[in-house]
């Protein structure tokens, strides 16, 4: 059997999920587009679970709830399990009664049962079952209690009785709608109800005849037919309420209480930073660090064993070193990063499960819209401070396309882990005395990059955004350790699956490139390489950044496409083989800075670009962004070198005319809403307007 | 005609309508359940007043200034 789990976000269906499938899900993505599908097996059976994203609806103004009807009306499932949080009755049964219209068996999952009760209620869930025509079944999805009877109700057949939810006028016309239909159409009422709605998702179904049906509707009642339809469904559903509910007493929210000092006004801000703070201490400097310290050490010792091994055994020279400074090391870089994007998954999944998360994005929201980004973008930017592949990944779950774009594009711009130790080196190379000041200035540079990014896509872009902000405020709850665990192991597996492959196998070819010469000779020194001969070529592009013409330089930067720590790496490289001469005799000050800068901002290494490209669905837009990317951070980087060598009185006039005219392109408009006479009316994105 | 944004925090309003500037976000409101007649109590804002959180249907719902713009209420008295 094909099974649909469909619920709203929030309701435990993912707990409820793992505990039917156990370990067994695939990820993918639904065709065509960039929402996960999620999939498996139920534990001891032979049918097929399907995770269908979080809904509110079934109508289709995000891409969440256009998946989900499609795959309901194309995939037909056997069986819909909708699972709704008991504490939050009415606003789930909306749902509900849309997948009541279709033609497909269903079973209603109550859970949180316990929160309800807690509350002081109680639903009678065979009164519910006897009003709605399906099974009805409690369920802890975290305590694990109800499943056996859920299972057991999978497997008998249950029959529909059809429900009265609309009115008799409504009917009617569902009736003759339905009737117009073509033969082959399924889930005919389903598909007459969204009809009546005027729902685009439908609209080859449209005709002349359906039309007329509308307008003679619309005109019995005093408001639109969708309205109108919307109205009836909740009627029926607090009707319905008044019958199952059974009340014992009431109490107040203890999530109120907390809300009162995360949200104040003048806490919320700085308890933020500390969490965060706290977040990043332990994943980045003590606990993963020492984790990662460890399996760098291990490694660095197996990859000492198999190297004389080998040599023991008469194995060639560069078959050697193939397998100890290409793969070996390859696959460490990768795996040293583990330990510490573990702790950080962890800790936002604890922040995600508890109801935090939704705080932070509320928090964030103003302040992101008016650069044009929501507040569910800082989950991306708080990830990204680990890694970007999963920081890419997790602007899933912004809902609007362009938003999501953006700030998958932005992500980058943040230091991720592999770049901290371009940073961290550099500065104590030439900055010892205030590392901590110059550090905290890349930072402020990233933020406005950013902002500065953000704005120009958001003005050059022609999608009209509103401001709207819909999202439920969940009650904080417990930790959920299963689905933790599920949550950061997926991220993991991503990230190993997708940064892991790509940077081993860029490994090897940087490995052959640094290892051989034009005339493919191994073992020559560093200066005759491959690598350095591309070097040599290109070094020119980064003279005015650096002051000097440096193919060393310029193959670091190279290998940073692949993953940015090969930079720090590269550097030593060299260093050592000089004599530790190289980095004091190459840079000084200002040139470091602004090396500092380009590989912060410029292209990011491939398993980033890879997941971008993913992300972005198009080669042509990732082109684009490569190429904003490379030359913004050229831009910045040389400007920033030229301006601080020779800073002179022209210099400051031409920061302070470039400054003007940023402001002058990012000014904002006055607006007081008198549309009537305000000269911008035709191109003004805000839908204010509207309203005269 | 007052609108949900003019409401303070703690005060009890009942839904009168949505004002239709955008059919998209108005059929949004109206399917997370503020039609006729629903119950609305105004229960936080955020740090920096943009957002608000109203309780209604036994549940939070957040909502920025041009949304709530769109919403008229009653008060009860």
């Amino acid at each position: 059997m094909k099974i649909a789990l469909v619920g709203n976000q929030n309701s435990g269906k993912t707990t409820l999920f793992n505990l039917l499938t156990g370990f067994t899900a695939k990820v993918g993505n639904y065709p065509g587009v960039t929402v996960e599908k999620k999939s498996g097996i139920i534990k001891g059976t032979n049918h097929e679970l399907v995770d269908l994203p979080g809904i509110y609806s079934l109508s289709s103004y995000s891409i969440e709830e256009e998946v989900t009807t499609r795959y309901i009306i194309d995939e037909k499932p056997d069986l819909i399990i909708n699972i709704i949080d008991s504490t939050t009755f009415e606003r789930s049964l909306y749902l509900t009664t849309q997948l009541l219209d279709l033609n497909i068996r269903m079973i209603l999952v109550l859970n949180m049962n316990d929160l309800l009760l807690k509350k002081g209620i109680s639903i009678d869930e065979k009164k519910l079952s006897n009003i709605l025509g399906v099974d009805v079944i409690k369920i802890s999805a975290l305590k694990n209690t109800g499943i056996d009877e859920l299972l057991k109700s999978i497997d008998t057949n249950s029959y529909k009785k059809l429900q009265r939810v609309f009115d008799s006028n409504i009917e009617e016309c569902i009736f003759k709608v339905n009737s117009l239909l073509n033969k082959s159409v399924t889930n005919k009422r389903f598909v007459s109800i969204k009809l009546l709605e005027q729902d685009n998702i439908f609209d080859i179904y449209k005709s002349n005849e359906i039309d007329y049906i509308i307008n003679s509707l619309s005109f019995r009642y005093s408001s639109d037919i969708y309205e109108e339809i919307i109205n009836q469904r909740y009627r029926y559903i607090e009707n319905v309420k008044l019958n199952v509910f059974k009340r014992v007493n009431s109490k107040i929210s203890i999530s109120d209480r907390i809300d009162k000092v995360l949200l104040n006004k003048y806490l919320s801000f700085p308890i933020f930073i500390i969490i965060m703070f706290f977040i990043y201490y332990l994943s980045i400097s003590t606990l993963g660090k020492s984790l990662s310290n460890l399996i760098r050490v291990c490694l660095d010792n197996f990859s000492f064993v198999v190297q004389k091994v080998l040599q023991v055994n008469n194995v060639s020279e560069w078959l050697i070193s193939l397998i100890v400074n290409g793969i070996i090391t390859g696959v460490s870089a990768v795996l040293v990063f583990i330990p510490q994007l573990l702790i950080l998954f962890t800790c936002l999944s604890i922040l995600e499960t508890t109801g935090y998360m939704s705080r932070i994005s509320l928090m964030f929201d103003s302040l992101f819209r008016k650069i044009g980004l929501s507040g569910k973008s800082i989950v991306p930017f708080i990830v990204g401070c680990g890694c970007s592949v999963p920081g890419i990944l997790s602007s899933r779950v912004i809902e609007d396309k362009r938003i999501r774009n953006t700030t998958s594009i932005l992500t980058p711009f943040i230091p991720c882990g592999a770049k901290l130790p371009i940073i961290l080196m550099l500065t104590s190379y030439f900055y010892k005395e205030n590392q901590v000041l110059i550090i905290m200035s890349l930072y402020l540079l990233t933020i406005l990059v950013i902002i500065i990014t953000s704005l120009l896509i958001k003005k050059y872009s022609n999608k009209k955004t509103n401001n709207t902000y819909i999202e439920e405020l969940p009650e904080y709850k417990n930790i959920d350790i299963k689905y933790i665990f599920n949550d950061v192991y997926d991220k993991i597996s991503a990230f190993v699956k997708r940064a892991g492959s790509i940077i081993f196998i860029s490994s090897i070819v940087i490995w052959f490139l640094s290892s051989f010469s034009l005339k493919l000779k191994y073992g020559v020194s560093l200066d005759n390489t491959i690598l350095s001969f591309i070097g040599k070529k290109i070094s020119w592009i980064f003279y005015p950044m650096l002051g000097v013409n440096s193919w060393q330089a310029s193959v670091s930067i190279i290998q940073g496409l692949i993953a940015k720590e090969q930079v720090v790496s590269s550097l030593e490289i060299i260093n050592d083989l000089s004599m530790n001469s190289f980095i004091l005799s190459t840079f000084n000050k200002q040139s470091a800075y602004s090396f500092i800068v380009f590989n912060l901002f410029s292209a990011p290494c491939i398993a980033t670009l890879s997941t971008l490209r993913k992300e972005l669905g198009s080669n042509k837009l990732l082109l684009f962004v490569i190429l904003y990317q490379v030359l913004f951070s050229w831009i910045l980087s040389t400007s920033i070198y030229q301006i601080s060598t020779n800073f002179n009185i022209l210099t400051l006039i031409t920061i302070i005319v470039i400054i003007y005219i940023v402001f002058r392109i990012f000014k904002k408009n006055n607006c007081n809403y008198k549309c009537d006479n305000c000269k911008f009316k035709n191109i003004c994105k805000s839908d204010h307007h509207n309203f005269l | 005609m007052i609108t949900l944004d003019k409401i303070d925090v703690g005060e009890t309003v009942i839904v009168n309508g949505i004002i239709e500037s955008n059919k998209k976000v108005k059929r949004h409101l109206l399917e997370m359940g503020l039609i006729k007649g629903t119950k609305i109590l105004v229960k936080k804002k955020s740090p920096n007043n943009q957002l608000l959180t109203i309780y209604l249907r036994d549940y939070n719902l957040t909502l920025s200034m041009e949304d709530l713009r769109r919403i008229k209420v009653e008060k009860i008295n």
